[in-house]
């Protein structure tokens, strides 16, 4: 298993009560188990939403919102996909159209041109902190529809069929995001693994 | 590097190569150092997001069902105003109905459509009301 696909099962397991039993009792009322519903699943949406939109000051927001749609779906929720894949879908939306109103406010906090690789000091050996560091601000200066199939496939640790799926995109165009996106990242990071040499 | 190879290094991380791409793409990689190091590079970036770990601020729950409560409240306030409305709208629409009937009712009877057959008012009260000013009334 994957480290990614690890750490998204790697759910709130404190509370053994099953998901479909949480939803069941939530459904009547109970918000004491709708609570460990958002305690199980909130890293999960944290690591989607941050992924998309940076250590912002909205994504607590958007966070907050995944479940809140979640609470007014209730009802109509059937478990057709897994609770987990039912809630990056409503983070993944979410998150898009954060990046469309901030595109709309021309506030976007980092752009292309914004993406400085060349002044950390690189590192040879293992992935270190400033490693991470420069790849999340490449991430930033993808375009947000290949930046969704980055976070999907390779921070939430979905299969790329998987992806597919949360986006309502074809298989093939999900690779050939994914092959244009990694491309994009190469390009931004190589700078900076020059000088690692 | 050829574009090729780079597909076939891409498409092997996130999708099935057949025998003959895969054994391709093992070829490219022996003959360059460099493709060697591109591919290294890319894992490492891949390796780089795939051990991400993002948590929002603590209290994150209990800040989800306030916001939960809070629009249960905004909702139910929504469901009142909306309730109110649509009663308002039926008593106004029945009002509408029975004065038309009432005013029809009078033509009917006498032939007439005005506020004296509508209210039932003589002639003499009818230019009372109208020539007194409503702050008279009123005092």
């Amino acid at each position: 298993m994957e480290p990614s696909a690890l750490k998204r099962s790697r759910a709130d397991i404190s509370n053994p009560t099953s998901d479909e039993e949480l939803i069941a009792l939530a459904k009547v009322g109970d918000n004491d188990a709708f609570r460990v519903l958002v305690k199980r699943y909130q890293n999960q949406v944290a690591s989607t939403v941050i992924g998309m939109l940076g250590d912002s000051s909205e994504t607590d927001d958007v966070g907050q919102e995944t479940f809140v749609r979640f609470h007014r779906a209730l009802t109509d929720f059937r478990g057709e996909s897994g609770l987990g894949t039912y809630l990056t879908r409503i983070a993944i939306n979410l998150s898009l159209n954060e990046l469309k109103r901030r595109r709309r406010r021309r506030n976007f906090f980092v752009s292309d041109d914004q993406v400085v690789v060349e002044n950390v000091e690189a590192k040879s050996d293992g992935l270190g902190f400033e490693e991470k560091e420069m790849i999340n601000r490449s991430l930033k200066a993808l375009q947000p529809d290949h930046r969704a199939v980055i976070v999907l496939r390779l921070i939430d640790g979905y299969s790329t069929r998987e992806t597919a799926e949360i986006l309502k995109l074809p298989l093939g165009t999900v690779l050939s995001r994914l092959a244009r996106a990694q491309d994009r990242l190469r390009s931004i990071m190589e700078p900076y693994y020059r000088g690692a040499r | 590097m050829k574009k090729r190879d780079i597909e076939l290094l891409y498409r092997s991380l996130d999708d099935d190569l057949n025998p003959g791409e895969q054994a391709e793409l093992e070829q490219a990689l022996s003959l360059s150092a460099e493709f060697r190091a591109e591919q290294e590079r890319l894992l490492k970036i891949r390796e780089g997001l795939s051990t991400q770990e993002h948590q929002f601020d603590p209290f994150f729950d209990a800040r989800v069902m306030q916001r939960i409560a809070s629009s249960s409240r905004s909702a139910s306030m929504v469901n009142l105003i909306e309730s109110l409305h649509l009663m308002f709208r039926r008593a106004l629409l029945v009002g509408s109905v029975a004065g038309l009937l009432l005013l029809t009712l009078n033509f009917v009877d006498g032939g007439e459509i005005s506020l004296r057959a509508a209210f039932g008012m003589s002639a003499q009260e009818t230019v009372y009301v109208m020539q007194t000013p409503l702050e008279s009334v009123m005092e």
